[in-house]
């Protein structure tokens, strides 16, 4: 024999919404969206450490001062940007790390910049 | 009102999509083998440059790979597929009215659109895709899907072209 109810319904019942989706909340693009897992520790004065997940969005536009994935000489890495007086610099956030000036023939490009960090305390 | 159409094709779409996260192939000639590993289905133009056959066995053509440095990969759907939603979703910016007509193919719908510059827009949706998505595509555009696929062909080919070609202009008819 089943058993029903016949208490009060809950009052939250009508107010119940969706849990947060971390997917909806983090990724404002998702076709140009990715996530990638970071190798090393040359980025870990940014909060960036070796085996944390970064979402990268490729459809921001890479200015000044912002956390990129980019291409130099076929290799992912990861950089702060700086541009100044015509010159693209890749800073690294380690001392033991050096920035890198990109030159014409380093075959650089930006692959995507990274929007937030996921790592694991 | 004529109907238009843009046939968006991937260039070597499964090759794009493992350098994309593998940007060291780029420039480099490198294969995408079938199930099992049994056929080439996948070149770059520098693999198509050395001579390698489309769906030919690749048991047959291990010389050319030693002798090449040919980058040889499996085939991995679950990355294509994931690219290909990724290029529809990007697609759908563009226009509604979308037919995904293979994994790296799609035709839009450009009816409406007759009084833009139906080149600019082609080259907006592949500079789009590059920037979104990093594949690289070739857009023909043209008043029926089989002139769309022509066109996308010559796009591909044609240096002068640089990945579109829109027939609907007026000295392409009669």
């Amino acid at each position: 024999m089943a058993s029903v109810s016949a208490g009060f319904p809950s009052p939250a019942e009508d107010y119940i919404e969706g849990k947060l989706d971390l997917n909806k909340h983090l990724v404002k693009h998702p076709a140009a969206t990715f996530f990638v897992k970071v190798t090393g520790n040359s980025m870990i004065d940014a909060g960036i450490h070796d085996k944390d997940m970064l979402i990268v969005d490729r459809s921001i536009k890479p200015v000044d001062k912002k956390v990129v994935i980019a291409v130099v000489n076929g290799e992912l890495t990861v950089r702060r940007i700086r541009v100044t007086k015509g010159k693209i610099l890749l800073m690294p956030e380690n001392r033991d790390y050096k920035p890198l000036q990109v030159e014409e023939e380093m075959g650089f490009e930006v692959w995507g910049v990274v929007t937030n960090v996921i790592h694991p305390l | 009102m004529s109907p238009t159409f843009a046939l968006v094709d991937c260039n070597n779409f499964y090759v794009s999509c493992e350098q994309v996260f593998n940007p060291g192939l780029v420039g480099k000639p490198v294969v995408v083998l079938s199930n099992n590993d049994g056929c080439v289905i996948a070149r770059s133009n520098e693999a198509k440059a050395i001579g390698i056959q489309m769906g030919i066995p690749v048991f047959k053509i291990r010389d050319v790979i030693k002798a090449h440095k040919v980058h040889v990969y499996s085939s991995n759907y679950a990355l294509y597929g994931d690219m290909s939603r990724r290029i529809i979703k990007t697609l759908s910016e563009f226009t509604p009215d979308i037919e995904a007509y293979s994994i790296g193919e799609a035709f839009l719908d450009l009816s409406g659109l007759k009084r833009c510059n139906l080149n600019d827009y082609g080259h907006s949706i592949r500079s789009k895709l590059r920037k979104w998505t990093g594949i690289c595509v070739s857009v023909g555009i043209a008043q029926t899907k089989t002139l769309a696929k022509i066109a996308n062909r010559i796009a591909k080919k044609s240096e002068k072209a640089d990945g579109v070609l829109d027939l609907t202009g007026s000295h392409y008819k009669k």
